[in-house]
């Protein structure tokens, strides 16, 4: 995967992010609402926002199931706020600055107030649209409108395309183009290049740890991710069509290497026993590793308008990982159809995420070699072989979801959605708590009801 | 004869809305002084924010505000939006980082002046409020 890290200023300083608490992260955003009338006045600056409340619950997911959903139910998993302001300088200038309240990235238990969007917008004529600051990466199809709850149907759109990435936010420059084409009846085809830079954090969960060095839990590796991309889209009012290329080179920040495999060591006065290198304090041959690695992710989104009230939507990812068999390599997708009736719009959805052979082979490898408890030492080699597989972040899960949406006579959409998730031979989407058995073949429910407005 | 007077009331309920239509005063474009002719294709991709540019002169639309009745005519005869849809289709537009929806004016005697005052406005009246208003630049019929 393309392990993402904290956004950098271009002085290379982190942006100040300041841990909130849900509460105090909508107070905030709140007062700033109320600020704006004289400043629009002077600065001619449009204001708006957008919120949802969404609470997640699985009563029997086999460990916490995307960070926070359990039998206890979370409002960590769907609730987001945010607060955007539009300057318009003059018909070709603009800026927007978007300030987002939502669970941080670097821990499971605070919230961030950080800014989401802050760029300047250049229009040169009617085709062409040149960024430059802080954007949404255009991975997906739904990429610009993924914390906008009113602006698309589904309670949540599926985590087995919309995981690739932990951070959705990129520093950089975008320059698209779009115009009439002759391909849909009254289309238009735009294409759009970017290039910049990704701070994040990279989420592991660690089962047991290897105590004392490794606890067990979650645990976040900073990254910094140099992604460029080019994307085309088609459409028209019935139609929408879009594909992307984008390439990402992934370092972790600090300058510490990622090994490219972990050899097997065989142990000769045990013949038959053995055990991964995964880390250069044991013995054997020197880990071979790299600065960075490297994705390429192909997508392919369509959405179509099939006439009566009946839509369909489907994406699919390509994640390809180069220079390393660790890290992600992936497909996933997903399929949905939805029935506009009025107000009410009920949908069904299927999804599926699958890690590549390789790495999934190198996880078995780690997870099922155990030395027996006569070996010096096996108890931490079989728990350092644990933490390295799990740090391959390999996922095999499928989903279907039913859920409905409505938009409400008072301005907003209530959703409602209820999903059933098979869980493969693993997925690192499940905090497995420790000491419990790693979750295989087994399927668990998740109910999902959030409100979201937008103003 | 029973057909023909289906046939006739069915040619009459056909016509009402166009009947409808042609008595309220036409929708009239309107341009600060210099803003070119357009035509309802190129009204429509300003007022959705695909258009920046009246025949390569940038240019600033003006919208009547929420509720106004000619506000709700024009985008009906414009852009077949009703306020919701129209509304809804700037907050995504707004949230996916292209463009604020236009500026909103409370009248159209506002209208009028923004408008006549202003470079590069673009806004919209009726015919009627277009009555004893000398030197408009009318850039487009609806």
């Amino acid at each position: 995967m393309t392990h993402a890290p904290p956004l950098r200023r271009r002085a290379g300083r982190p942006f100040p992010v300041a841990p909130l608490t849900p509460l105090a992260s909508l107070a905030l955003l709140s007062a700033l609402a109320a600020a704006p009338p004289a400043l629009a006045q002077a600065q001619d600056i449009a204001w708006s926002g957008f919120a949802t409340l969404g609470f997640a619950q699985s009563g029997d997911a086999p460990g916490r199931y995307l960070r926070w959903i359990d039998s206890n139910g979370t409002f960590n998993a769907d609730s987001v706020a945010a607060l955007q302001a539009d300057w318009r300088i003059n018909p070709r200038w603009s800026a927007t600055v978007q300030a987002k309240a939502a669970p941080s990235e670097k821990s499971d238990h605070q919230w961030q107030l950080r800014p989401a969007w802050a760029f300047l917008a250049w229009r040169p004529d009617d085709a062409w649209l040149v960024r430059a600051g802080r954007m949404r990466l255009p991975l997906y199809m739904y990429s610009e409108i993924l914390d906008v709850g009113v602006a698309q149907d589904m309670a949540r759109l599926p985590v087995e395309m919309y995981s690739i990435l932990p951070s959705n936010e990129y520093n950089g420059f975008s320059v698209g183009h779009t115009r009439p084409t002759s391909l849909l009846p009254d289309g238009e085809l735009a294409v759009e290049a970017y290039g910049g830079r990704i701070g994040t954090t990279a989420r592991f969960w660690l089962r047991d740890g290897a105590p004392p060095q490794v606890p067990a839990g979650e645990h976040y590796v900073s990254v910094n991710v140099s992604t460029f991309g080019l994307l085309t889209t088609l459409r028209n009012a019935r139609t929408t069509v879009r594909l992307g290329v984008h390439a990402a080179r992934t370092a972790r920040v600090g300058g510490e290497r990622t090994p490219v495999d972990y050899p097997f060591v065989p142990i000769p006065i045990a013949p038959g026993l053995g055990y991964y290198k995964v880390d250069d304090a044991m013995p054997g041959p020197p880990l071979e590793s790299v600065a960075r690695i490297r994705n390429i992710i192909t997508t392919l989104g369509v959405e179509q308008q099939l006439g009566d009230g009946w839509r369909v939507a489907a994406e699919l990812a390509r994640n390809q990982q180069f220079r390393t068999r660790l890290g992600s390599n992936t497909l996933g997708g997903y399929a949905t159809l939805f029935r506009e009736m009025g107000d009410f719009t009920p949908y069904v959805s299927v999804g599926r995420l699958r890690t590549s052979q390789p790495q999934m082979d190198l996880y078995r490898r780690l997870i099922g070699t155990q030395l027996p408890p006569m070996v010096p030492g096996a108890a931490q080699i079989n728990a350092a072989q644990r933490v390295a597989a799990e740090s391959i972040y390999v996922a095999n899960q499928s989903s279907w979801a039913l859920g409905m949406a409505w938009h409400t006579p008072w301005g907003g959409s209530l959703k409602v959605e209820h999903a059933s998730t098979l869980i493969g031979e693993t997925t690192r989407l499940i905090d497995t708590p420790p000491g419990q058995p790693s979750p295989e073949n087994q399927r668990f429910g998740t109910w999902r009801l959030s409100y979201s407005v937008a103003y | 004869m029973q057909r023909r007077h289906i046939l006739l009331a069915g040619a009459i309920a056909a016509a009402a809305p166009w009947a409808r239509a042609q008595s309220e005063p036409a929708l009239l474009v309107i341009g600060h002084a210099g803003v070119p002719r357009v035509d309802a294709a190129t009204v429509a991709r300003l007022y959705t924010g695909r258009a920046i540019e009246a025949d390569n002169l940038p240019v600033t639309v003006y919208n009547l505000a929420p509720g106004h009745s000619l506000r709700n005519r024009f985008l009906a005869v414009c852009l077949q939006f009703d306020e919701e849809r129209y509304r809804a289709y700037w907050t995504v537009r707004r949230h996916v980082g292209k463009g604020a929806p236009p500026r909103e004016l409370a009248s159209v005697a506002q209208m009028l002046e923004v408008v006549t005052r202003t470079p590069g406005a673009v806004g919209y009246i009726d015919a009627a409020s277009a009555a004893g208003q000398a030197g408009l630049n009318i850039i487009s019929r609806l």
